[in-house]
């Protein structure tokens, strides 16, 4: 069977087993329908089955007061079951930018299964396959995001759950990987879609079951596949950039075996086995032809026109409208390297509170991951002025490993009620070596249509090693002076040894060459030191506060953007004065620091939150929701500009310097008022929005600061009326507009506006 | 006063006010009197003529049993080969009887009055299964006085499932309210979108790690459990990626940036790792990368940023 064959047989199969169930779910209600229903009542429309997740509306602010479980449904062969069946459809129409209303918000007018939801509970704990199932989905139809959660259990026998997600990821913000060729570049040619764009859809499932959950010896088994492909767009770098077509296909099929023993009291040991597979099966390919070198052959000129900076070349068309032959170009490329990855992992695990006064637990795991590009083939025709190469052939293979050894423990002393002694300790230890070996064949001529005047054949050798060991230990003394009020202080000591080491080796073949070894290494030690506090306090039941810090000082840095000081604040509360009342509020702040004189990092990301909800009657309610953030960073970089603007010293020689900055300050606020005038008809009203401001370091005045300064408006609004016993209407409508307060740059503006009403008719037992 | 300065002045402001709410209290804690010892301890009698059964249990508190019977703990009683201790109502709150013949509120343990170690410890005696629960007495969340029963009801859930007061990521919110934001910035995770839960990548019952987060069954970053094509091992691994993780350069939540980077402008993104320095091993950008006349992301050409199995330089994936 092929490819697409199997694709739609495994989506046949989902919407039979879907369809199946729910169809199952109606007759068993319909069986019932003339049956004494004695524990029916009417649900409210806006009640929610209580047994299973609901996704909060995309941009509603959302609160929903704790609810003690409905008391609908029916009863049928033992079982209370409950359901819930929406169908409807969208109505949507946007302006403004096509790729961004896809990449951000991807809703489009159609039918769909808006929701369904099953729960079954056998009353008297005596159902033959279960005792309880529930089922939830949504967004079947054509909606960007589609989910079923299935759980189903049977008392001490087994614990049964799925998932299947359905991810639609678009991309086309087209700043991204977009060459902003400027206007007087001749031709002048914008590229008003980014090069990369991607429509990719991701599927996962993940089932899981447990099997004798409450027994001595309980067993897991899991499997989780998932598949990640569709269309995409990227680009190579061989003289030019050329637009390459590259269909992906990324699939994983991940296994566990798990055993765990209660081998006495509060005791248990676990062992697990997993098995991942990856198979990643992108190819690449030339993404059109549309102009013609002189002999007639198509070409690419590639992606950047920017005539004074030589790209592709200062003239790349003749008087006659063909292709300069000595301009950068392609007239094919393929790739093609397949790979697999397989990663067995080992883990052994245990927990123990067995002693009063001593909890333990920890985790010890083996994992040895392989990774095999048996074949690689990767074909280049067209010119690259650098080496004059005309074509270029790749072949070859290679491998790499990954084997990580890690070992968790954890332990607890009680050394009386209130005070605790608290030790973690962290250890991870992976290596990646990996080796390859690239066979090129390069022909060489004078232009893109001359024959070769020379052939260049090579062979390289490539040997990698990535190296990293850290132990981590934190060591917490925890106190709780009353009920009411506790606190901790510690201390955390990290060290970490990172190693990385490159060698390629080339060797000519024809013309033959002695071997040209390139080869590099670092090792760095990081020793890492923090101190912990933290405090919390309750003063009454309905008031909670918690503040943490944590010290951080480090001798070394991996990469310089990692702090060698960090100090992180968190402070949080929430406050309940009256039972329709909460309070919340939260500052969170993180400065981070390099003070080397070079690098001088200065990082923060100071953030203020509150919320208010508001419960008075079941007639109306009120969420309010405000948060501040405020992002800087500043770091000294190197970098090379010609002309050389006026504000940047020397660096190093040909370097220039300046300063890195990036400011953004984010205002987000949101509210939602959802009122219900009679019993029948419940209404929400909500908006958000998301404003954001900045500036940052701007090396070309051709290069926008695209999406630093923007605001994202979300306003909504929803109803619902009950129109019989069961049967609700219900609307709603989504709004939906994205303006960047900067210069769109040489491409297409980015901003978008849009509605999407929905109608829908919900079912529910 | 200078950085340091006021940061001393920041903790010692927040270290006194937290003092004094906490000796408030304090005060208030006493006024109302602690709970008993015997009320507090996570130990188990075993003499089986201190307990009653749930039926007895049931009897008085009608409305409790409804949601026992409902969610998954009525299973308890299905362990016959262990001791009363661990079956039914008395599982959690101890031996009955004391209680069932006063009906004295204080001959029973009930979970409003113990600490939050007290009251997960007891949880805790029995979710031990598989490594989920295995570090919680370690976590953020129990050093920070949340337990169990912060987030889980196990009598008036409004989600059932896993008996949570509330679904996620709303019950999350009610703490991390920062992060709310985040979720409904132009480029996020689905999470307010239900396609994925908080839970997925961080383990809110603690586990080994900073943030409390989850890891591949790989022992590798949670991001990799969905971005499978970026695990690798790739043959040319792009370091940070592998040691210091996707934050490097990515914002986990959600973001105005397209693929949630750190920068809007990927260039400086790199550029402020690839710069000439002697504090770190990164290289610095050659020589030819123009930025007068070559200002575009540089993963217009070094595609396989995430790591390649074909190019030492990031040209191909």
């Amino acid at each position: 069977m092929t490819g697409k064959g199997q694709a739609l047989l495994r989506r046949g199969s989902a919407s039979l087993a879907l369809l199946l169930c729910l169809l199952w779910a109606m007759s068993t209600w319909g069986q019932e329908s003339d049956s004494p229903q004695v524990a029916e009542t009417q649900e409210s429309s806006s009640q929610q089955s209580s047994s299973t997740a609901k996704p909060e509306p995309q941009n509603q602010p959302q609160s929903q007061p704790a609810a003690p479980p409905a008391q609908d449904g029916v009863e049928s062969n033992g079982y209370l079951i409950k359901m819930s069946l929406e169908f409807g459809g969208n109505i949507e129409s946007h302006g403004g930018s096509d790729a961004l209303w896809s990449t951000y918000v991807n809703r489009f007018s159609g039918p769909r299964l808006m929701e369904q939801s099953l729960d079954m509970h056998s009353i008297n704990h005596d159902g033959v396959l279960f005792d309880d199932l529930s089922m939830y989905s949504y967004g079947y139809g054509g909606d960007p995001n589609n989910l079923t959660r299935l759980n189903i259990s049977k008392g001490r026998w087994y614990d049964f759950s799925a998932n299947f997600r359905r991810d639609l990821n678009y991309f086309d913000y087209d700043l991204l990987a977009n060459p902003l060729n400027p206007a007087n570049s001749n031709p002048s040619v914008p590229v008003p879609n980014s090069p990369h764009l991607l429509s990719l859809v991701r599927r996962n499932t993940d089932l899981h079951l447990t099997l004798l959950p409450l027994s001595a010896v309980s067993f897991r088994l899991g499997y989780v596949h998932d598949v990640y492909e569709g269309e995409g767009l990227t680009s190579l770098h061989e003289g030019t950039d050329g637009s390459l077509i590259a269909p992906e296909r990324d699939t994983t099929d991940s296994y566990q075996l798990g055993v765990s023993f209660k081998v006495m009291p509060r005791t248990v040991i676990n062992y697990d086995q997993f098995f991942t597979h990856f198979k990643g099966e992108t190819t690449w390919s030339l993404n059109g032809v549309p102009f013609l070198l002189p002999n007639g052959t198509p070409t690419n000129l590639g992606i950047p026109f920017n005539t004074p900076a030589s790209q592709p070349c200062a003239a790349p068309f003749t008087p006659t409208g063909t292709v300069a032959v000595k301009c950068n170009q392609f007239t094919a490329y393929s790739k093609f390297s397949p790979y697999t990855s397989f990663y067995p992992t080992e883990q052994f695990s245990f927990q123990s509170n067995f002693l009063r006064r001593l909890d333990l637990s920890g985790r010890f795991t083996y994992s040895s991951a392989d990774t095999d590009m048996p074949v690689y083939q990767e074909e280049f025709k067209g010119f690259s002025s650098r080496g004059t190469t005309q074509s270029q052939g790749i072949g070859g293979s290679g491998k790499s490993k990954r084997v990580v050894a890690g070992s968790e423990f954890g332990v607890t002393i009680h050394i009386t009620d209130k005070l605790r002694l608290v030790d973690s300790f962290h250890w991870s230890n992976f290596r990646i070596p990996s080796d390859a070996v690239f066979d090129t064949t390069t022909l060489a001529a004078p232009t893109a249509i001359a024959p070769p005047n020379k052939t260049t054949v090579s062979s390289s050798a490539f040997l990698n090693a990535l190296k990293d060991d850290t132990k981590l230990n934190t060591f917490e003394v925890d106190y709780d002076f009353t009920r009411r009020f506790g606190g901790h202080i510690g201390y955390r000591y990290g060290h970490r040894n990172i190693f990385g080491a490159n060698s390629d080796t080339t060797t000519g073949v024809t013309p033959p060459a002695p071997p040209s070894v390139d080869a590099d290494s670092s090792e760095t030690e990081i020793n890492e030191n923090s101190g912990l506090l933290g405090l919390w306090a309750r003063p009454t039941d309905n008031w909670r506060l918690n503040f943490d810090t944590e010290i951080y000082t480090a001798d070394n840095v991996f990469t310089r953007i990692m702090p060698r000081n960090m100090q992180l604040y968190r402070f949080r509360t929430d406050y309940k004065p009256v039972s329709w009342v909460d309070l919340g509020g939260s500052v969170y702040i993180v400065e981070k620091r390099n003070t080397e004189s070079d690098i001088d990092n200065h990082q923060h990301n100071r953030n203020y939150a509150f919320s208010a909800v508001f419960t008075p009657s079941e007639r109306w309610d009120l969420e309010v929701n405000y948060n501040y953030a405020d992002i800087f960073s500043s770091t000294l970089i190197c970098f090379v500009a010609t002309p050389a603007p006026e504000f940047s010293p020397s660096c190093a020689s040909a370097y220039l310097s300046a300063v890195s900055f990036y400011k953004d300050r984010e205002n987000y606020g949101g509210f939602n008022f959802g009122f219900k005038p009679v019993n029948r008809v419940t209404a929400n009203v909500g908006y958000t929005i998301t404003s954001t401001a900045g500036s940052t370091l701007i090396l070309n005045p051709l290069s926008p600061s695209g999406p630093l300064s923007f605001n994202y408006h979300l306003p909504t609004a929803s109803l619902a009326i009950d129109l019989a016993r069961h049967w609700t209407f219900k609307s709603g409508w989504n709004y939906y507009g994205y303006n960047e307060k900067s210069d769109p740059g040489p491409t297409l503006p980015r901003d978008f506006h849009g509605n999407v009403f929905t109608l829908s008719m919900k079912y529910h037992l | 006063m200078g950085y340091i300065g006021r940061q001393i002045r920041v903790i010692g402001l927040a270290f006194v006010v937290c003092s004094l709410v906490g000796a408030i209290a304090a005060a208030a804690d006493r006024s109302q009197g602690e709970a008993k010892s015997n009320q507090i301890s996570s130990y188990r009698p075993t003499d089986k003529a201190l307990y009653v059964g749930s039926d007895t249990c049931k009897t008085c508190h009608a409305e409790e049993a409804k949601g026992y019977d409902h969610g998954p703990h009525w299973r308890s009683e299905l362990v016959k080969n262990r001791g009363p201790e661990w079956q039914g109502c008395e599982a959690c709150h101890g031996p009955g009887k004391e209680h069932a013949e006063s009906g004295d509120a204080t001959k029973i343990i009930s979970f409003s009055k113990l600490t939050a170690a007290q009251a997960s410890r007891r949880c805790l005696d029995c979710h031990e299964v598989g490594e989920e629960h295995s570090n919680y007495l370690r976590s953020q969340h129990m050093l920070n006085n949340v337990s169990c029963v912060d987030c889980h009801s196990v009598h008036k859930p409004q989600r059932e499932l896993k008996l949570l007061k509330i679904a996620q990521p709303q019950l999350c919110y009610g703490c991390h309210q920062e992060v709310r934001a985040d979720f409904v910035k132009p480029v996020h995770h689905r999470v307010n979108e239900g396609l994925i839960d908080c839970s997925n990548c961080h383990n809110p019952h603690g586990g080994f790690l900073t943030r409390q987060l989850r890891s591949t069954a790989a022992q590798d970053q949670v991001c990799f459990t969905c971005h499978t094509d970026k695990a690798g091992p790739f043959i040319f691994e792009h370091a940070p990626v592998k040691t210091e993780g996707c934050i490097a350069c990515h914002v986990p939540h959600g973001s105005g940036t397209p693929h949630m980077l750190r920068r809007t402008q990927v260039n400086l993104l790199c550029l402020e790792c690839h710069t000439f320095t002697v504090d770190s091993a990164a290289p610095a950008i050659p020589s030819f990368h123009n930025q007068a006349q070559k200002y575009q992301a540089c993963t217009l050409c070094h595609v396989g940023i995430h790591g390649s199995n074909t190019d030492r330089f990031f040209f191909r994936r």
